[in-house]
């Protein structure tokens, strides 16, 4: 069970020779006594919804003289109870811009059985079923299911008719609500080679190969009797998925198969598409969508010479126009492998990540730095996998730039971000570097720890109040988050959501900005500090009200079904000095303690000490591995809540 | 190539020649007043909006506005969102941006605008559009000025006029110039400037103008937000829909429109007629059949967002809903009040501005204030409310998001405003008992039992009704206070389907609930959060805050001590006040039985507090929170 969600890379070869595939598995309308009986998932009692059949075929058809990719899929649910109702909502989505993709046939229908055991069948009107532009380039087609019922079956069926021959559609085995029977069907001419990737946890239980014959037509030639390879492939029982505390998007790690063009055949026309990464490299800077835009731009040229002076070193000349980039180009919060005009995203000063840094690495490359384009996986996105070169694998680009011997990664998405620390999002993940006429890979290294320091100097008076001031300073992507946090807040506010918990409330006042280092990422503050702590009778007993952020365990559930995931390594101190007032003596304090996990990626330190009239708080907690896989959930939780219960502790004075 | 590199010259060209027509500066950040840039993001600099009410009753507006974005937080601030449906067009949008000196630095393209659905995720279908002018730069300030024109066919109320209506945002200069046939204009204006009217060509032309509105800081909780900024509401006392045309100069008249839109669609087919009736043969009197029919309602329905039409006022036929149960709000009120008239009940559907705060609506000025519609159902001489979009909502229940506020109820030319009914501190109440049983040796063991009615309950009802078994853990976990615990499990009991009731029930483990300590035993009690958590924090606050819940808590807990452990001080009893309620924390300990009993007593009154009165507000809160969070202390004897 280790390593519980490596990816599973494979080439599906043929285990099975067989002329015909296994029979189809579902048919419209047509329903068995358990589906319709149906009371719950006995694999899972909780789902208020099951996903019957998500049954789809591929195929290549001639229609009105022209070749296209067709798709055929049958969704099935089971509703068990009101919070399924949801699923009556469908919206799909698909490729209208150029009509690149036709949706028609679509159908849906509800199915209840009624008092007398009964079948009856509501459908979905033609007038209630919707279209709706989300951007001009996609559009989604939206329809509610009527009758729904707790026990009602819901079923929809549509085919998509498409241009699109390189990459195929994906197809998700897995899903946020369970799947009893999940099925892809490829039929597939010989002269097509499809590259095939699966990815997921959970292996297929059925795969079939087999062959039948049909007609083709490619570049205006006829091919009669085409033999055409079909694939089946079947996951039974696949388990829902959903958002967990500390993890990236469930999405990345549903079960899915993927498949992009390798090869043509035919008799006079033999071409490879993109059969390796040479391939890839030689297809992605020649395609309009990418390398075509990264040539030489008068805009580049005027701001490389405007922004430095031939004489400054190569670091100087990187950082000057990493400064440019990131203070004057908008990152529209999108993160897609695709340039759509990059002069236009320059006049417009804003674009998708790949744009933004394409604009950097133009003036870079005017400005004679050698520079080269990294393209990568967002950490977000999910894991590169190097096995074949599966376009849709990639969703931003970064740059890599070298200045004398030094090799530096930029992004420049964010303002606050200076050269010398790369998007979190881009950390620990792989690359592919496209150079000049070659290319390379390259890992995105870690970056060094992140720090944050709370020091605080408070008195406690014998009424129990506690006044203070604190001076906070961070730095690198805690940093990034102060930066960002205080350009959208007053600083009070700030210091009152970042010193606060459920456990206490400390008032603050004057929070002010010590420092910030606009060109690196340190930055500071201090506020005066205020709260209360309770008397009784000759004893005050003081909350540790210092890290607060920590007193809750936030793994509350049992189990885990996702990698636990912390965003970058951080190390936080906390240190507090409480001046105790005339007339009381320490009675008791917390216990001091120690809590890694065995392999100190985790660690947590609490020490308190007491001298004269002085009460000294030391706390520290540090992450420096970041991911956790899921058979190591139970250390992390367990982790989390030995340091809970630090804070069930208190400082007890006693009057003398 | 030599017509290419022309080409090329003209494009460049073209905006350096258009601005150097204009005027050389347009727009400079220098001279905006200092005043208004304090809390601001962004500056309204000019908006010109110009109406013309034709005499073939289109209305024909056009606008121009500058605004000059500040900072990089003013992305959404900056970005202005013009409306459109079926019924209205937009036209000639242009504009240029200029740079903080004011120099022209290119003109408004496409790449700016944005045209997409104005459906939210939850609604299946919208038919209404809005077109968003939106200028994405890095290099602050700069202006972004345009022009639009906007055409409208058919319409029931005109647009309302609201010059600025964010926070953050302030207001240099903003005319509104309205021109409509000789003396026919209504209108309600709140704002500093007065209307300037005059007659000429048998027309009316009525002028406002406001100067140095300044940013309002984003607060929560603000009483009647509709009123913290300036707006014109106005009106020909006319309607115009290709199929119906009428006033709307007064209550009635608004009541007639719905009326009239949505006539007839309350017949169901005979075949409905005769369930209903036979659903109702047994039941007596008509309480009883409303609830019996309230009841089927709910569990044929379900309720789905669809907007179309004339601003998604009309609504779909009670047959519709009948057969495809389910429908929108228009859709479900209007299925009920056929269900009812069906039973030969009558009721009447009450258009009401629904939303946890009170919406505003001006008694002396009829207008569409409304975003919702409920049914009321006379009675003898009582009206029964009922709410017809949730499932599972109980008879004759409306809800925080109805209650207590002028709605317009429904019928042909009497229709008129009635105040739906206010849940108080009699209403919303909670109890919460608990026992916590610490022994020396095993996990502390918790069992919390908490009965809510009122609009105390409506959260929890939610859950328990449409939430999925992964929402309800998430939930759960989310109200739990406790640090670190197991849960033994968890129950929605007893919650009536005809009463504001709900039960929950936990059980619990914990290590960090009780923790030993040298010699002493620390044990914290507060277990769920409540509603004392929900106050806005924040440093200082400019505008009133409104507590719009009135209500009582009432805690009431054991705790079982270990053997060995005694108090380490003697019982406490405590009492604090504010305008926003009361507290009280009882700790007694009994030796008997070696436990505590722990009372806590909150009420909270439904008021608008002044903002000079908040910090003693949050300062009682603070206080609150510090006394439950207090843990209780044993020494070992």
């Amino acid at each position: 069970m280790k390593k519980y969600f490596l990816l599973f890379l494979t080439i599906i070869i043929c285990p099975v020779l067989k002329a015909q595939l296994g029979s189809i598995p579902v048919k419209w309308g047509k329903f068995s006594k358990e589906e319709l009986n149906m009371k719950n998932y006995e694999k899972d009692s909780s789902a208020s919804a099951l996903i019957l059949y998500n049954f789809g075929t591929v195929y290549f058809e001639i229609y009105n003289n022209e070749m296209k990719v067709v798709y055929e899929k049958i969704v099935r649910i089971k509703i068990f109870n009101r919070s399924g109702f949801r699923y009556g909502d469908v919206e799909i989505p698909y490729f209208f811009k150029n009509s690149v993709d036709r949706l028609i046939e679509l159908k849906a229908h509800t199915i209840n059985v009624n008092s007398e055991g009964k079948t009856e069948e509501s459908i979905v009107g033609k007038d209630l079923i919707f279209d709706v532009d989300v951007n001009g380039n996609i559009h989604n087609r939206k329809f509610t299911f009527p009758n729904i019922k707790e026990g009602s079956i819901i079923e929809y069926t549509y085919t998509i008719r498409s241009d699109n021959f390189l990459e195929l559609k994906p197809w998700y085995f897995q899903t946020e609500l369970p799947v009893a029977w999940s099925e892809y069907r490829l039929k597939i001419p010989d002269a097509y080679t499809y590259y095939t990737i699966t990815r997921g946890s959970k292996k297929m239980d059925i795969v079939e190969n087999g062959n039948s014959v049909s007609g083709l037509q490619y570049m205006g030639a006829k091919y009669d009797n085409a033999n055409i390879n079909e694939t089946r492939y079947v996951m039974k029982d696949v388990k829902g998925l959903s958002d967990e505390p500390f993890s990236i998007h469930p999405y990345s790690y549903f079960s899915s198969i993927r498949m992009q063009l390798n090869h043509i055949s035919f008799p006079r026309l033999n071409k490879p598409i993109i059969e390796d990464w040479d391939a890839f490299r030689n297809f992605v800077i020649k395609e309009d969508f990418f390398g075509n835009q990264l040539k030489h731009y008068s805009f580049a040229k005027d701001l490389a010479e405007q922004l430095v002076n031939p004489t400054d070193p190569e670091l100087i000349k990187i950082i000057k126009i990493y400064d440019y980039v990131r203070k004057n180009i908008s990152w529209n919060g999108q993160h897609y492998f695709y340039i759509d005009d990059l002069k236009k995203s320059f006049e417009k000063k804003s674009g998708n990540g790949t744009e933004v840094n394409a604009i950097l690495l133009s003036i870079l490359r005017e400005a004679g730095i050698s520079a080269d384009p990294v393209l990568i996986c967002t950490r977000d996105k999910g894991v590169m996998q190097k096995l074949y070169p599966l376009i849709s694998n990639f969703d931003h680009v970064i740059v890599k730039a070298k200045a004398d011997s030094s090799v530096f990664f930029l992004d420049g998405i964010d303002p606050f971000r200076p050269y010398s620390l790369i998007d979190d999002n881009d950390l620990d993940v792989t690359g592919f570097v496209c150079e000049e006429n070659k290319w390379a890979w390259t890992t995105i290294k870690n970056s060094p720890i992140s720090r944050s320091n709370f020091n605080y100097n408070c008195t406690l008076k014998s009424s129990g109040e506690i006044n203070g001031n604190v001076v906070y300073q961070c730095n690198l992507f805690e940093s990034i988050n102060a930066k960002t946090n205080i350009n959208n807040h007053e600083t009070n506010n700030f210091m009152i959501d970042l010193l606060n918990s459920e456990l206490f409330k400390i008032k603050i006042d004057s929070a002010k900005v010590l420092s910030n280092d606009s060109a690196g990422t340190n930055i500071s503050f201090s506020s005066n500090l205020s709260l209360s702590s309770s008397t009784e009778g000759k004893f005050i007993y003081v909350t540790p009200f210092i890290n607060g952020d920590l007193h809750s365990n936030p793994f509350d559930n049992e189990t885990r079904n996702l990698p636990v995931e912390f965003r970058y390594p951080i190390n936080k101190t906390y240190n507090m000095n409480l001046i105790l007032p005339a007339g009381f003596k320490i009675s008791s304090l917390p216990k001091n303690i120690k809590i890694t996990l065995p392999d100190n990626g985790v660690a947590f330190t609490f020490l308190a000490q007491g001298e004269n009239n002085v009460v000294q708080l030391k706390s520290t907690f540090n992450i420096t591995r970041t991911k956790y896989e899921i058979d190591e959930y139970d250390q992390v939780k367990e982790l989390f809540s030995n340091i809970s219960k630090v804070f069930g502790q208190q400082i007890v004075l006693e009057k003398e | 190539m030599t017509s290419r590199i022309f080409y090329i010259f003209i494009l460049f060209c073209v905006p350096i020649l258009q601005i150097h027509a204009k005027t050389p500066d347009k727009y400079p950040t220098s001279l905006i007043h200092l005043g208004l840039t304090e809390n601001a993001d962004v500056i309204i600099r000019i908006k010109n909006t110009d109406v013309e009410f034709h005499n073939n009753a289109e209305i024909e507006i056009h606008e121009t506005i500058a605004i000059t974005l500040l900072n990089d937080d003013s992305k959404e601030a900056g970005a202005f969102y013009i409306p459109y449906d079926a019924f209205s067009s937009i036209s000639d949008i242009t504009g240029d941006i200029y740079d903080s000196d004011g120099k022209f630095i290119r003109i408004l393209k496409k790449e700016d605008i944005n045209d997409f659905s104005a459906g939210s995720r939850s609604s299946i279908f919208q038919d209404d559009r809005v077109k968003r002018i939106r200028v994405l730069r890095k290099s602050f300030p700069f202006t972004v000025e345009f022009s639009y024109t906007k055409k409208i066919s058919e319409y029931f109320t005109p647009p309302k006029w609201h010059p600025v209506f964010e926070p953050r945002t302030s207001l240099e200069n903003a005319k509104l110039k309205i021109t409509a046939p000789e003396n026919i204009l209504v209108y309600k204006d709140f704002l500093s400037g007065l209307c300037q009217r005059i007659n000429k060509d048998k027309k009316s032309i009525y002028n406002w103008e406001i100067n140095n509105f300044k940013a309002v800081k984003h607060e929560e909780n603000i009483p009647n937000s509709y009123l913290t900024y300036p707006f014109v509401l106005f009106h020909t006392g006319e309607y115009h829909l290709k199929s119906i045309k009428g006033n709307i100069s007064t209550w009635s008249d608004i009541g007639n429109f719905y009326y009239n839109l949505n006539e007839g669609s309350d017949l169901l087919n005979p075949e409905a007629q005769k369930e209903i009736i036979s659903l109702t043969e047994n039941s007596s009197d008509t309480q009883s059949k409303v609830k019996l029919l309230y009841n089927w309602m709910q569990s044929q329905s379900r309720y789905v967002s669809i907007q179309q039409g004339i601003g998604g006022w009309k609504s779909y036929d009670a047959d519709f809903v009948y057969k495809n149960k389910f429908g929108d709000c228009k859709a479900l009120v209007n299925f009920m009040k056929a269900t009812l008239l069906a039973a030969g009940i009558k009721s009447y559907p009450v258009l009401i501005g629904a939303g946890e705060h009170t919406e505003y609506v001006n008694t002396d000025f009829p207008f569409n204030y409304f975003n919702h519609v409920v049914l009321s159902v006379p009675i003898n001489k009582d009206t029964t409310w009922l709410e017809c979009t949730s499932q599972h909502q109980p008879f004759g229940y409306l809800g925080s998001f109805t209650s207590d506020r002028n709605g317009l109820l429904i019928d042909y030319d009497k229709s008129h405003l009635i105040h739906t009914p206010l849940y108080g501190k009699k209403e919303n109440k909670s109890l919460l008992i608990a026992t916590i049983n610490i022994s020396s040796d095993s996990p502390t063991k918790c069992i919390i039992n908490q009965k809510s009615f009122g609009e105390l309950q409506e959260e929890i009802r939610d859950f328990q009704y449409s939430a999925s078994t992964k929402e309800k853990d998430d939930w759960i976990h989310y109200k739990l206070l406790v640090s670190d615990y197991k849960l033994s499990n968890y129950k929605f009991i007893g919650s009536e389907k005809d009463s504001a009731y709900s039960e929950l029930e936990i059980a619990l483990e914990s290590n960090s609930m009780c923790v030993v300590s040298g010699n002493r035993l620390f044990i914290h009690a507060n277990v769920l959060k409540d509603i004392i958590e929900d106050f806005p924090v924040t440093d200082k606050r400019s505008f009133p805050i409104e507590s719009s819940l009135e209500a009582t808590l009432i805690d009431s807990i054991v705790i079982h001590l270990p053997e060995h452990f005694v108090p380490e001080s003697g019982d406490r009893n405590e009492k604090i006040e504010s305008e926003l309620g009361s507290f009280e924390y009882k700790l007694k300990y009994n030796a008997e039985s070696h436990s505590f009993l722990l009372l806590c007593t909150y009420t909270q009154v439904k008021k608008i507090i002044s903002a000079d009165k908040y910090p003693n507000c949050l300062e009682f809160k603070n206080k609150i929170i510090t006394l439950k969070n207090k843990p209780i202390v044993c020494i070992r004897q």
